[in-house]
């Protein structure tokens, strides 16, 4: 982490022609897994996350000559890559005709057959509880359990005031409590 | 971001999570994000050629698009109009209903009349060998007739061409008029002398002439004589004449 450029720099290359491209590529080095991870953690499927995070750096691409610098640099792309998410999962509902309550046992049945999820018995309960949560909560816990996140940061992601991050998270991790308790 | 392990105090209050391995139990195929940025950048710019040409390198003419919507107006307009002049045909009444029976008494007529040319036969291999007679008999033949008066043509022209003959022609044709200029002049007076009524006229008495001009000439035969006279011999009818006259 510490021989990576600083946002600020990676912007005002960006904003030269000439070291555009070589802005855009620190960036990509810098943010390419924790943003993978976001999405991946949200859709469950490799293949998925792997189309998501090319999408998302895409649009970060299109859209960064327009990027307002009162923001943070990562908050903002971690919102194009959230919206990027929530997109595909209720393409994914609409496509497969199934309620949004099924959403979570269709994403536990692909985490259960994936060849891309290492973890034990805790582990994969874990994620079962956590794909029982409302995208939201979902959103939150991921955020707040994973990369630690301050809620004014995912406040400016989420567009939502921290107040009720807060209460969004709490629910859910007494839901996910609940569930580990409750569950072999 | 953060130091994760300062705020993670929150998981104290919630034991049965806090037992749970935080590492990320999520793996990814080998090698995956040292391919993942040359794809995004990949990813990019064939984005961006999408983007920027928008038509993948095909082009149309100028204006094109501005003719467009009046081009695809005037088609339809054309095709409403061939649709409209479609549905104006129009049949006479009960034309359908009567249409399969005209059309199997039609065809009934047909087999009939086939039937009927076939009731007359000819010797077989009539028609192969009526074309080659007609031909023999007509073509051919007019053939042989050009091919004989072509030579005879040609021996006609032969002797019309020839110097001999032409000497000969015009040999003749001197003769002929030479003949008929010498008989016009040397024989008019002794064909006269020799004539049958100069001879009848010789044997006549001149008082029996004399006689009969007395009682039959007028004063309208006066002029006849005159006339007469000067073809045949007026010294002696003026004679004469004074001779009557004295009398």
């Amino acid at each position: 982490m510490s021989t990576q450029v600083d946002d600020a720099e990676i912007l005002r290359k960006f904003q030269d022609e000439k070291t555009r491209n070589e802005a855009f590529n620190l960036l990509l080095k810098k943010y390419q897994q924790k943003l993978y991870w976001h999405i991946r953690r949200m859709v469950i499927d490799h293949d998925d996350a792997d189309d998501l995070i090319q999408d998302t750096f895409v649009k970060v691409w299109k859209n960064l000559p327009n990027f307002r610098s009162d923001a943070q640099l990562y908050t903002w792309m971690y919102r194009i890559a959230t919206n990027e998410c929530i997109t595909f999962l209720n393409k994914k509902k609409q496509k497969n005709n199934i309620p949004l309550d099924d959403v979570a046992y269709d994403l536990a049945d692909t985490l259960a057959d994936s060849t891309y999820f290492n973890g034990d018995q805790a582990q994969l309960k874990l994620q079962q509880a956590i794909l029982t949560l409302p995208e939201k909560q979902r959103l939150v816990f991921n955020m707040k359990y994973h990369d630690d996140m301050k809620y004014e940061e995912m406040s400016e992601i989420l567009g939502t005031s921290v107040g009720a991050l807060k209460a969004s998270f709490h629910l859910a991790v007494k839901k996910i409590e609940t569930y580990l308790l409750s569950k072999d | 971001m953060n130091d994760k392990k300062g705020n993670m105090e929150w998981l104290n209050d919630y034991p049965a999570l806090k037992q749970v391995n935080q590492n990320n139990p999520f793996i990814v195929p080998e090698g995956y994000f040292d391919k993942i940025e040359q794809q995004i950048l990949s990813y990019i710019k064939l984005d961006e050629l999408k983007t920027t040409d928008g038509l993948n390198g095909f082009t149309t003419h100028e204006n094109y698009f501005d003719e467009l919507s009046d081009n695809i107006n005037a088609r339809i307009n054309i095709e409403e109009a061939l649709n409209k002049q479609a549905d104006s045909f129009t049949v006479p009444e009960g034309y359908f209903e009567g249409l399969s029976e005209h059309i199997q008494s039609r065809i009934a007529v047909d087999e009939a009349l086939t039937q009927s040319d076939a009731a007359y036969a000819v010797p077989q291999g009539y028609f192969d060998k009526l074309n080659e007679n007609i031909l023999s008999k007509t073509i051919h033949q007019e053939d042989v007739v050009k091919s004989i008066s072509s030579n005879q043509r040609g021996i006609v022209r032969q002797l019309f061409s020839s110097t001999a003959f032409k000497y000969a022609t015009a040999a003749c044709f001197t003769l002929v008029v030479g003949t008929a200029i010498f008989l016009t002049k040397t024989n008019t007076l002794e064909n006269h002398n020799d004539s049958y009524l100069h001879k009848s006229l010789a044997e006549i008495p001149t008082d029996d002439i004399r006689s009969y001009l007395q009682l039959h000439l007028d004063a309208a035969d006066t002029h006849s004589l005159i006339d007469a006279s000067k073809q045949v011999n007026t010294d002696n009818l003026n004679d004469d004449l004074q001779d009557e006259l004295d009398q």
